[in-house]
């Protein structure tokens, strides 16, 4: 089976639809790109950068401590290193280049054309780029983060980390994790609505599985971490104290919330990896996948339990023994379903005809250094295990195996198995197979040797170590090794960049794969399909759709190979079983995405160095894109609904889809503000402490949260109700929502000013005005959505995109007054049901 | 052409909206388990100082029996749905009912471990 058997259209006449799809030309195009393909490549490239960045900066460190007493490095520039090196491979590196793999891959994976916010998508790359700038541009004022990736409190707080050295951790990692949460909402809602039709959810690729349960993880472990960094960042700013014990905080807050995040962020790496493993396993076994279900339910398993797994980071940290026990058993459980997936590869391996090709090396490398990473995670989520080696090399050595092993590897392996589909060129087998062969062994020079010095009692994070200790032949092997490793990662780089340049043309199916990424050229088009394809089996290349296997969507999909000039059409499908459901129509190339990220760089940078004006300018600025991005543009909506019968628009747009899934993520925000709060309630002595003002009853509350019902109320009747109808939108009702938005805000911050809470003093304090002020942003944004959305009802009367934003404010408003009973549960509620009234 | 567009119009008309409502019903099923064993271990979690000052683990007996009766339910509903023995081939509705079963199964496991450590390590320790 070849590619040729799948009809991509490419023979028909293509150039309204090269033109509908591709950026203009030179640097303005650049700059305004917003194609998934284009803002993939942006996040590998730029992700590679920060490896080769990150891996000199480990390069340094084990110089240093290959000898004993060394002074290659200042104990200050040590902690420094260890800390950029650790947060450029977690936050720079690993998360970025795995989700832009996905962005370059998904959409072509399943058959669409782009992801269905691209301008979101190329603003989630610019804040990327800018939260990585900040983060490093510390080495320029010589404020460096010296906390470690992890930047525990009290350590990481004013009183211990007074400089700026934090602040630039702090800001830069939440706007990369803002980005990371952008770039996974494109993913769910791609795979979700804009599946090929005919391929429902037992037909879709591994690797699109994985990126979705990938997605999903991030959606709710990144705002645990965003969360707790803006607390962090009051606490720095303003004294209020979340983290500090002598004001009523709690310094365990933080580990709790960060690992929340931190440890589902292991498998938010390896599973991705993982999916690119039941990729290139059947390619290159020629074989279709043994276990293809134990695969995906081992997938969506493992996302689930690496959630109940965070305390085995805290095993050290004085938790009861029975709480501990609790978790070192889910700890040890999820080898379970990770045991499944090595077998089913294994299997398919065993089954089929392999070709050790690079890909597969790689392949085979992960296997062995990732079971050996599993092996000694077993052993640490034994609790008196742990205990013995927390914060020894033995650590360092097993995450290193489980994060090179189980990430780097696969992922070297995918970069060389879709480089032909990225760049357009085949890249080198013979140095693809030096460069695994020098990883391979450097790799495990570099860290087996670390168990040893760690069960030894060699501890983490020192800078030095005596030589009467006996561990400087072990760290000599260690660094040797790791210099070995990482001349195998630049053969390997090089050989990528070498082929980007030279190398030979690259076929559109180089390996004889059985993904729809396949099926176009190498590098596709950039509208990937002229004609998107309908299948019907999990091997769309190997076992191609009959023609009439789906005649309707077959008859609309032809006709998108014929847009109208300039409109980007992209079909949509229902969730589960990938039925056609219509077409959508995407928006094109604009600079707002790089100003608006541009703006919020600004405001952090305000932040950064205390200055209030230019706060205030970049959060003007922000405000001002975001309505300059998401003003209605003619041709972006609606054109062809009378041609194709049925364009999604309005309530049933792709947008409305986007708000729902903010508003999810919204309410995992909210949920770790909530947990923060009741987190301090419960684990500190005296709560409400001395001093606190007594709490109104929750009559004021219930009254505002009424307020707020009645907006949603309001921009529901101002929704169209007839699509397509001739009844006016009701900008009368829309303007009314604004104005009741308005009241709710008034009557909240009324209750506010009358608590007279100190937040300075008190984290109980800190906390309830935080809460509050989450809800008061989203109620303000709501105000702002209404407004606009009534203005542009008055401009334009029935419009599909006055449809879509009134649906959306709809949603807005209902999430306002569902964060409003949470809130006021846990501010009010909670007091009086346990009788404390405080 | 016009008749293409006749055909597509009818087409629209009378299609679904939304995914089947079986499948979707396998799909939450199949959501049962890990979310209940979630909710089972941060309620065990919570539960560890109380318990302390009950002096009695009883409690953690209760919530682990009440999250295992609705793990194994939606396990039992799920298979109704993969049904084995049938002979049909793949569809969306079986593939998720398997989904439901396998995953019903493991968190049960890890359900009755985690309750089970209640057993052998004293809440007051």
């Amino acid at each position: 089976m070849t590619a040729a058997d799948v009809d991509t259209g490419r023979a028909q006449p293509a150039e309204r639809l090269t033109s509908a799809w591709q950026a203009p030309p030179g640097l303005p195009g650049w700059l305004m790109a917003v194609n998934h393909k284009q803002i993939g490549r942006r996040f590998v490239f730029t992700a590679l950068g920060f490896l080769l960045v990150g891996g000199l900066q480990s390069m340094f460190m084990r110089w240093q401590l290959g000898g004993p007493e060394q002074d290659v490095l200042s104990p200050d520039a040590y902690n420094a290193l260890f800390t950029m090196h650790g947060t450029t491979m977690m936050f720079l590196f690993a998360v970025p280049i795995l989700e832009g793999l996905g962005m370059y891959l998904v959409p072509l994976m399943v058959g669409a054309r782009d992801l269905p916010f691209p301008r979101l998508n190329a603003f989630g790359y610019w804040l990327y780029v800018f939260g990585g700038f900040i983060l490093y541009w510390s080495f320029v004022t010589g404020s460096v983060p010296d906390g470690g990736w992890f930047a525990y409190t009290p350590l990481a707080g004013p009183e211990y980390s007074p400089g700026s050295n934090l602040d630039f951790w702090l800001l830069g990692v939440t706007l990369v994790e803002i980005s990371g949460i952008l770039g996974a909402l494109e993913l769910v809602i791609v795979i979700l609505r804009h599946r090929a039709p005919g391929m429902a959810l037992h037909r879709m690729p591994l690797f699109a599985w994985s990126q979705l349960v990938m997605s999903a993880m991030i959606l709710f472990a990144f705002p645990a971490v965003v969360v707790a960094s803006l607390l962090l960042e009051v606490e720095r700013k303003t004294g209020a104290p979340f983290y500090d014990p002598d004001g009523g905080g709690n310094p365990l807050l933080w580990q709790h919330l960060f690992w929340i995040f931190g440890h589902p962020e292991v498998y938010i790496m390896l599973l991705p990896a993982t999916g690119v493993i039941s990729a290139i396993v059947p390619v290159f076994s020629r074989r279709p996948i043994i276990g293809y279900a134990a695969i995906v339910i081992s997938q969506v398993a493992i996302a689930v339990l690496s959630f109940g797994l965070w305390v085995h980071h805290m095993f050290t940290t004085g938790l009861p023994p029975l709480v501990l026990a609790f978790f070192a058993v889910s700890s040890a459980l999820i080898a379970i379903p990770s045991g499944v997936q090595v077998f089913a590869w294994l299997a398919t391996l065993r089954f089929g005809r392999p070709r050790w090709e690079t890909p597969l090396l790689f392949i085979a490398g992960f296997i062995v250094i990732f079971t050996l990473g599993g092996i000694t995670g077993v052993m640490v989520a034994a609790f008196p295990f742990d205990a013995q080696v927390h914060d020894s090399y033995f650590v360092v050595a097993h995450f290193h195996y489980v994060l090179i092993g189980g990430v780097v590897f696969p992922l070297f392996a995918g970069l060389h198995h879709w480089w032909p589909k990225l760049v357009g060129r085949q890249p080198s087998e013979s140095l693809g197979k030096v460069a695994f062969w020098t990883m391979f062994v450097g790799f495990n020079v570099a860290f087996f040797p670390q168990h040893i010095l760690g069960l030894r009692g060699m501890p983490r994070r020192f800078y030095t170590y005596p030589d009467e200790y006996g561990w400087g032949a072990l760290n000599l092997l260690s660094t040797l090794g790791a210099f070995a490793f990482a001349a195998g990662v630049l053969v390997f780089v090089t050989n990528l960049v070498r082929t980007a340049r030279s190398g030979p043309e690259a076929v559109d199916d180089p390996w004889g794969g059985d993904t729809l990424e396949w099926a176009t050229s190498s590098p596709p088009p950039p509208y990937n399909f002229a004609v998107p394809p309908v299948v019907t089996s999990a091997q769309p290349l190997w076992n191609p759709a009959p023609a009439g296997a789906d005649p309707t969507a077959e008859a609309v999909l032809a006709r998108l190979a014929d847009p109208p000039a300039g409109v980007r059409e992209q079909p949509i499908t229902t969730a589960v079983d990938g039925r056609f459901r219509g077409v959508a129509l995407l928006p094109g190339p604009s600079y707002w995405p790089l100003v608006t990220a541009l703006a919020m760089a600004v405001a952090m940078v305000g932040v950064l160095v205390d200055n209030v004006p230019l706060v205030v300018v970049g959060a003007s600025g922000t405000l001002a894109a975001i309505v300059g991005w998401v003003r209605p543009e003619a041709g972006t909506v609606g054109m062809r609904r009378h041609e194709l019968g049925d364009v999604l628009d309005g309530r049933r747009s792709t947008g409305v889809w986007g708000a729902a899934a903010g508003a999810a993520v919204l309410a995992v925000l909210l949920a770790y503000f909530c947990y923060a709060h009741l987190y301090l309630a419960v684990s500190v002595e005296t709560w409400p402490p001395e001093g606190t003002p007594p709490l109104p009853a929750l009559r004021p509350a219930v009254l505002v949260g009424i307020i707020c019902l009645a907006a949603a109320a309001s921009v529901r009747a101002g929704r169209p109700r007839h699509r397509g109808a001739d009844r006016l939108p009701g900008a009368g009702l829309l303007g009314l929502g604004a104005g009741v938005g308005v009241l709710a805000l008034a009557g909240g911050a009324s209750m506010l000013a009358d608590l007279g809470l100190s937040g300075t003093e008190r984290a109980h304090d800190a906390s309830l005005l935080v809460l509050h002020a989450f809800v008061g942003v989203i109620a303000l944004a709501g105000v702002g959505i209404n407004a606009f959305a009534a203005y542009q009802a008055a401009r334009l009367g029935d419009h599909p995109w006055v449809s879509a934003a009134a649906a959306i404010s709809a949603t807005w408003w209902t999430v306002i007054a569902l964060s409003w009973a949470a809130v006021a549960g846990v501010v009010y509620g909670w007091p009086q049901l346990l009788g404390s009234g405080g | 052409m016009a008749g293409t567009e006749a055909r597509t119009r009818t087409a629209f008309a009378g299609s679904r909206p939304h995914s089947p409502p079986e499948a979707v019903r396998a799909l939450l099923l199949a959501s049962v388990g890990p979310a209940l064993w979630f909710g089972h271990l941060n309620a065990s979690y919570l539960l560890v100082p109380p318990s302390c000052e009950w002096r009695h683990g009883w409690a953690f007996v209760v919530v682990t029996a009440v999250a295992l009766a609705g793990i194994s339910g939606a396990g039992r509903r799920s298979w109704a749905l993969w049904d084995p023995r049938s002979h049909d081939g793949p569809t969306v509705v079986r593939f998720l009912g398997m989904a439901g079963v396998v995953l019903a199964g493991l968190f049960a496991l890890t359900t009755l471990l985690v309750g089970a450590s209640a057993l052998v390590v004293h809440p007051c320790h």
